[in-house]
């Protein structure tokens, strides 16, 4: 009896006190360029792991609010909805909800369809390579991940061609209550001969916050 | 938000621990034969100051915004201020960051579907890429059946030229 208290009392430990991170707050700005088109977004988000909404509280160019729930994205103006669409499943995957479930060294891979081929070290860089299993290799590639200091620094997609996608680097890193989160994200995106530039910077980045329910859990109309 | 590439991980959440662990065995097994090749060792490098050299008219006016809080983009355009121009798009879509929007941020089906095979002939040569050319071929197809219909309906009601009769 005794022994079965001391080994429920060691794995309640880690429930009762072991930091639990369910919200994620901050501002964004995303910078896009193709040589085509140039974009600039400036903005506040918020995600909730529990409410799994994903809200985007843009100020630039334009006030708007955009809501990524399930599988539908909402914009509103002004308090009123204007459009809502179908979106892949994104909410889950996003960059906030990796960092909150501390799944971002592993980019979620290790809970995907995704199964690691090789890992080695390359200088200060582990990489290890992922691919997806035999019969969906016609419509994902494969996909590097290079983790420094033990700290997701750089994805590399493929195309199920093989050729390359994109390359995403994760740097700048800040401690927020024990949790490290990038604070700059470069995404470097091949298309044909062309590459897409986006740079993405979250600032006071604020975790646990309740006291902002009305965005956390940001009202939305029937579907 | 930038998520292009998570999208793809959205389902099939697999549930064979067994498979798993013979795949990592395997995998760890042949790390010892299959090197990394030091070409996708150096894709971990990137010219950062070429990208902030790229990106520098938009930083600029992130700068201006930052320090100028409540400023939209219609109030720095009225105010004359050249920063303004450094904004070519002003659509927002967490959902199409992952996806290419096509030439001048319109999506290749559109492109085929309102200007044809030129329309096709401009994705090509701008974009260079098969996925997106074959979408702007589909637009291609669609505004070419729906041209025929309207046509058609237009002469049957008699609000286009002749009448059938």
């Amino acid at each position: 009896m005794f022994y079965r208290l001391i080994i429920v009392c060691f794995f309640l430990s880690g429930q009762l006190f072991g930091q639990f991170f369910f919200r994620m707050e901050g501002e964004f700005s995303i910078k896009q360029k193709n040589g085509y088109f140039q974009n600039l977004t400036i903005g506040h988000f918020y995600y909730d792991r529990n409410t799994r909404k994903l809200v985007y509280k843009v100020r630039f160019p334009e006030p708007e609010v955009y809501v990524a729930f399930d599988t539908v994205m909402y914009r509103f103006k002004d308090g009123a909805l204007q459009s809502k669409e179908r979106i892949p499943e994104i909410v889950s995957f996003s960059l906030f909800h990796l960092v909150l479930s501390q799944e971002l060294p592993s980019y979620g891979l290790e809970t995907s369809f995704y199964r690691p081929k090789k890992t080695e070290k390359e200088k200060d860089l582990i990489l290890t390579t992922w691919i997806p299993p035999e019969s969906l290799q016609d419509k994902y590639g494969k996909i590097i991940t290079a983790l420094r200091n033990n700290i997701l620094y750089g994805t590399i997609f493929y195309t199920p061609g093989g050729e390359l996608a994109s390359r995403q680097f994760f740097e700048d890193y800040v401690n927020v209550s024990g949790l490290m989160v990038p604070s700059r994200i470069i995404r470097i995106t091949q298309r044909g001969k062309t590459e897409i530039y986006e740079e993405i910077k979250l600032r006071n980045i604020q975790l646990n916050n309740v006291a902002e329910n009305f965005y956390y859990d940001f009202p939305l109309p029937a579907l | 938000m930038y998520y292009q590439d998570i999208f793809y991980l959205s389902k099939h959440i697999k549930r064979d621990y067994m498979n798993r662990f013979v795949t990592i065995f395997i995998g760890f097994f042949l790390a010892g034969f299959l090197k990394i090749s030091a070409v996708e060792a150096d894709l971990f490098k990137y010219d950062r100051e070429s990208v902030e050299q790229e990106l520098s008219g938009l930083t600029q006016l992130e700068e201006f915004v930052l320090a100028n809080e409540g400023f939209t983009l219609s109030m720095i355009q009225s105010s004359g201020n050249p920063l303004a121009n450094a904004m070519t798009s002003h659509t927002f879509n967490p959902a199409t960051l992952t996806f290419f929007e096509g030439p001048l941020g319109i999506h290749s089906f559109w492109w085929g579907c309102c200007f044809g095979v030129v329309g096709m002939a401009v994705v090509y040569f701008v974009t260079d890429d098969n996925d997106e050319v074959r979408k702007s071929f589909h637009g291609c197809i669609v505004g070419t059946i729906a041209s025929v219909i309207l046509y058609g309906v237009g002469h049957w009601t008699g609000l286009i030229g002749w009448q059938l009769r």
